[in-house]
């Protein structure tokens, strides 16, 4: 049996086909998607588990490069596990009939990402990811959610038109369209590159489609959109970063500084959803910091996410004054403060072993850079461990099973010999309860608000441009 | 040679103009052109960077030397025009949608309902 066809089979083809059934047949596919969901992330752990590596050269010469290594594997088991908790929560309730259809092509498109290594088609399989995700956004068919669709696809059409541009590059010099022969391209050819994914990635200013997108989106969609599509455009980064040193630095450099820059953001806000949404922003700087470490961040960080605004869809409202004034059921204030626990980086979950991790690997002004930043983290997510508890309510409630999953998903993610050094573990606590206590003295005071400004479509897409000049004149220098 | 200088000038100037258009025009219909104007630009220098490099096709007879086109760029830029084209006719829908409610097309307009 040929593994990696068999893998090919499941991971990408399944979910595509099946996508197509569910068109012609919503009700009946309904309740097989969640099984096919698990069946790929427990062969993606186990294949993680047993150190699997394969490449597969479909067709022959000029064909597509497909790589099974743990880099890959980890953001797809990433992936079933948060589409598997993202379809059991939607179970119970009634959405348009071909929501099911769109997330099981997203599915297959997210896995074909994580897998190939071929600059072209990566290029197919963003955009088709984008053009599902703007699928997904407009769903509810609220005035505000088409707008902040139409706004994410034409920035994230035009960060990929800077892709294609960026790969003919490659190719003119190349001759081939694999990231393999990417080590000595021109600078102009990463510049291109890596600005056009940071748009989908949601990197610094390009990505501040995101707030308006995640705040409008239903939360199941903003789940999906933070936990996958985000990471879409992240993970042939860290692909790039591994063969071009340009990239790498490039990566390492902007990281720090966009994990600072997202959390000035979300310490002002006082939209629950949008407050998620900026931290995606700051996460993903960390996230980029250390390439080599980055799947496994980007990976946990989707759990966490995803499991933030699953429960932020259970809340009696969005506005976190209002939220603490009131507080909210058990049922959705135990996942909320264990999510926010868990992004702040607390001992026992995969947060603080990937923070550890990428925080040991950098020494200078970076590391500064990122400790304040997970300050920050902690300071911003202090607002929703205020929230009080209400005694009343079940429990469990209808989705428990979906936030099991990615509660212990996030723990095995923790689980990790060597990590807990004593040092280490109350380093993060510290910090946890720095950051707490200074979010109680800091609370009457209102922080700095940042422009909105950039925010705006034709800024978000005029700094894009002088970003890929920057970084172009930068490279070339 | 000369020509092919020539061809890629006017091709980077159509990129260049559609991305002015892009950033400069608040009508959204106008921007989608200018995105569809840029796309375009794009895709005819894939097929431009084609003629470069001169390789027999698989079928030929590799005996007589043939000057022909690198089949790679232009068998995968079919798949960047459909694409492209899926993109902009969603778009289209959708604006229609958004100058329903909005009433205006103008993206600043747009922007300042939105925020309020």
């Amino acid at each position: 049996m040929n593994i990696p066809v068999v893998l090919i089979f499941l991971f990408v083809f399944l979910p595509l086909s099946g996508g197509g059934l569910l068109f012609a047949f919503p009700e009946r596919g309904r309740k097989l998607l969640p099984f096919l969901f698990l069946v790929n992330s427990i062969i993606s752990g186990y294949m993680i588990f047993t150190g699997f590596e394969d490449v597969l050269l479909f067709s022959g010469s000029f064909g597509v490069e497909i790589v099974f290594d743990p880099s890959g594997l980890i953001l797809t088991l990433m992936n079933g596990i948060v589409f598997l908790s993202v379809s059991l929560s939607m179970a119970d309730r009634s959405f348009p009939p071909l929501t099911m259809a769109l997330i099981s092509i997203l599915h297959g498109t997210a896995n074909a990402v994580f897998i190939s290594n071929d600059l072209f088609n990566i290029f197919v399989c963003v955009d088709l990811a984008g053009i599902l995700g703007f699928l997904l956004i407009r769903m509810g068919r609220k005035p505000r959610q088409v707008w902040s669709a139409v706004k994410y696809l034409v920035t994230a059409n035009f960060g990929m038109i800077l892709y294609l541009l960026g790969c003919l590059q490659v190719y003119t010099h190349t001759g081939s369209f694999s990231i393999n022969s990417i080590g000595n391209v021109p600078p102009v050819a990463v510049a291109l590159l890596l600005t056009g994914l940071s748009v989908k990635g949601g990197i610094l200013a390009m990505g501040l489609w995101i707030p308006e997108a995640y705040g409008e989106a239903d939360a199941e969609v903003s789940a999906l959109l933070s936990g996958v599509i985000t990471k879409v455009g992240l993970a042939p980064m860290f692909r790039i970063a591994s063969v071009s040193p340009l990239a790498h630095g490039f990566l390492s450099f902007i990281g720090p500084v966009a994990a600072i820059w997202g959390v000035l953001y979300a310490m002002a806000e006082k939209d629950l959803k949008k407050m998620l949404a900026y931290s995606t922003l700051s996460q993903v700087g960390f996230a980029i910091s250390v390439p080599a470490l980055g799947p496994f961040y980007a990976a946990s960080h989707g759990i966490a996410k995803a499991w933030l605004f699953l429960s932020a869809g259970n809340m009696p409202g969005r506005s976190i004054e209002y939220l603490q004034k009131k507080g909210v059921e058990l049922s959705s204030w135990l996942p909320m403060v264990f999510g926010a626990l868990v992004i702040a980086g607390i001992p026992g979950s995969a947060l603080y072993i990937a923070k550890g991790l990428a925080m040991s690997y950098l020494e200078d002004w970076r590391l500064i850079l990122l400790y304040l930043a997970s300050l920050g983290t902690a300071v911003y997510y202090s607002k929703l461990m205020l929230i009080p508890p209400l005694k009343k309510g079940k429990l469990i409630k209808g989705s428990g099973l979906s936030h099991l999953i990615l509660f212990v998903a996030l723990l095995a993610g923790g689980a990790r010999a060597g990590s807990y050094g004593i040092f280490q573990v109350w380093s993060s606590l510290f910090l946890i309860f720095s950051g707490f206590s200074l979010y109680l003295l800091l609370r009457k005071r209102s922080f700095p608000v940042l422009p909105y400004w950039p925010e705006e479509i034709d800024h978000i897409m005029g700094l894009t441009v002088l970003f890929c000049l920057l970084i172009w004149g930068v490279f070339a220098l | 040679m000369l020509l092919l200088t020539l061809l890629r000038i006017i091709l980077l100037g159509l990129v260049t103009v559609g991305l002015a258009g892009l950033l400069l025009k608040r009508n959204l219909i106008m921007k989608i052109i200018a995105m569809d104007i840029m796309n375009t630009g794009v895709i005819s220098l894939f097929v431009l960077a084609a003629w470069k490099r001169g390789k027999a096709p698989l079928t030929a007879d590799l005996s007589i030397p043939l000057v022909s086109a690198d089949p790679v760029p232009q068998a995968v830029i079919v798949t960047a025009i459909v694409i492209g084209f899926s993109i902009l006719s969603l778009l289209v829908v959708y604006v229609m949608d958004l100058s329903r409610y909005f009433h205006t097309l103008d993206t600043e307009r747009i922007q300042k309902k939105w925020h309020r």
